[in-house]
């Protein structure tokens, strides 16, 4: 009996030892504090990866060496991996953390990239736009004057320019006329004309030509009275040549006796006759 | 009285296990820790290849001294320090390598953020 409450006392010195918790051990602390903080950083990933998996292993073993063996040198050095390693764990998160951020920066970089080149399309598109819109508004301007959309431009026809056949002196309706495409030239100031003089038939050849000539030259002397410069003006007296009725009657003839105004494209060039 | 026979038992237990595995480290060391030098030297190298060396100076100092710590340990016949030492170095070695990538990282994303601030100023300009 006696040796048997001897034995229980033996015992008893290990058990309360077994219950109580460990005494606070500084190196296991920072250990514990490192591999928390390691584990909560939001780049840590699945399990953390294997820095903080080996943190884990080391923090384990520091853990049982002070509760199982209160070894203060073994539990120093096994805390000093643990702690190290989570460090370790932290920084390798870290650097993901700063890669996401780095492959966002580049995505955006690209992004902006391409937003400047969408920007420069949408610059040239509206540049076309404009192109395009101005050439509308001038043939809308000159469908008032029937103008005739040709494979050589706009041109605009005018009859009655003289009135008389031997007459310098401009008829009321081409002055008119003058009038409406010298505005029209105002607002289009890139473009040119040229003003091509026609005869008809009768009479020879060189006094129709020079006929020509002069209703040409009577009509441009009209635009630039209304403000056109002369050097945006081209003139030439065709004579007889490039009939659009029959000479064979007055009404033919009075059709062949005219001046058209041919006009140039955006960039000034009038295309010559084939 | 059953519980406590139980618990005293598995505690019983614990402590032959604890005073084994005392008696064994007290013991152990007949073998030189070469294999544990061999790991620190290669993670000290890993860290000196990600640039640790200038991106981590006092991380990778602190790994390459333990090391040679360990190494003249070894030459001691110092085992149990050299283990110490060395398991400790190539953890250092560790934190260095991955100091210097995070530093790396951080330094490109800083760089590409200038530019990308650069080029956001260009395009509010056009």
């Amino acid at each position: 009996m006696t040796s048997w409450k001897h034995y229980m006392a033996l015992l008893a010195i290990p058990l309360a030892a077994c219950q109580t918790t460990p005494p606070h051990h500084e190196g296991l602390r920072e250990a514990r504090q490192a591999y928390a903080s390691a584990s909560l950083h939001p780049q840590s990933g699945e399990g953390g990866g294997m820095e903080l998996r080996r943190a884990r292993q080391s923090l384990d073993a520091a853990e049982r060496a002070w509760a199982d063996r209160r070894n203060d040198d073994e539990t120093r050095h096994l805390a000093y991996l643990a702690y190290r390693q989570a460090q370790a764990a932290h920084l390798a998160a870290e650097q993901r953390h700063q890669e996401a951020q780095l492959k966002q920066a580049s995505v955006e970089r690209e992004r902006i990239r391409g937003q400047g080149h969408a920007l420069d399309a949408q610059a040239a598109h509206n540049r076309a736009d404009r192109l395009s819109d101005r050439a509308d508004q001038l043939s809308l301007a000159l469908q008032q004057m029937q103008a005739r959309n040709t494979d050589r431009g706009l041109v605009v026809t005018v009859r009655e320019v003289l009135f008389d056949t031997a007459q310098d002196r401009l008829h009321p309706g081409a002055r008119r006329s003058a009038a409406q495409l010298a505005d029209i030239l105002k607002q289009h100031p890139q473009r040119r004309i040229r003003v091509e003089g026609f005869a008809d038939s009768r009479g020879d050849e060189g006094y129709n030509q020079a006929l020509s000539q002069r209703r040409a030259e009577s009509f441009r002397d009209a635009l630039v009275e209304h403000g056109v410069p002369a050097d945006r003006i081209d003139v030439q007296g065709l004579g007889e040549a490039f009939p659009v009725a029959t000479n064979a009657t007055a009404a033919g003839r009075q059709q062949n006796r005219r001046i058209e105004v041919v006009f140039s494209d955006e960039q000034g060039q009038v295309k010559p006759r084939p | 009285m059953n519980a406590t026979q139980t618990m005293t038992g598995r505690c019983s237990r614990w402590l032959a296990t604890g005073l084994a595995v005392l008696v064994l480290a007290a013991c152990a060391s007949p073998q030189p820790p070469r294999e544990r030098l061999t790991l620190a030297q290669a993670s000290l190298e890993a860290a000196a290849s990600s640039g640790a060396p200038e991106l981590a100076p006092a991380e990778y100092e602190r790994a390459r001294t333990k090391l040679e710590a360990a190494k003249v340990a070894l030459g001691r016949n110092e085992y149990g320090k050299a283990h110490v030492m060395a398991e400790q170095a190539e953890a250092d070695a560790l934190v260095a390598r991955h100091k210097a990538g995070a530093e790396r990282a951080r330094r490109a994303t800083e760089e590409v953020n200038a530019g990308l601030k650069a080029l956001r100023e260009q395009t509010m300009r056009r």
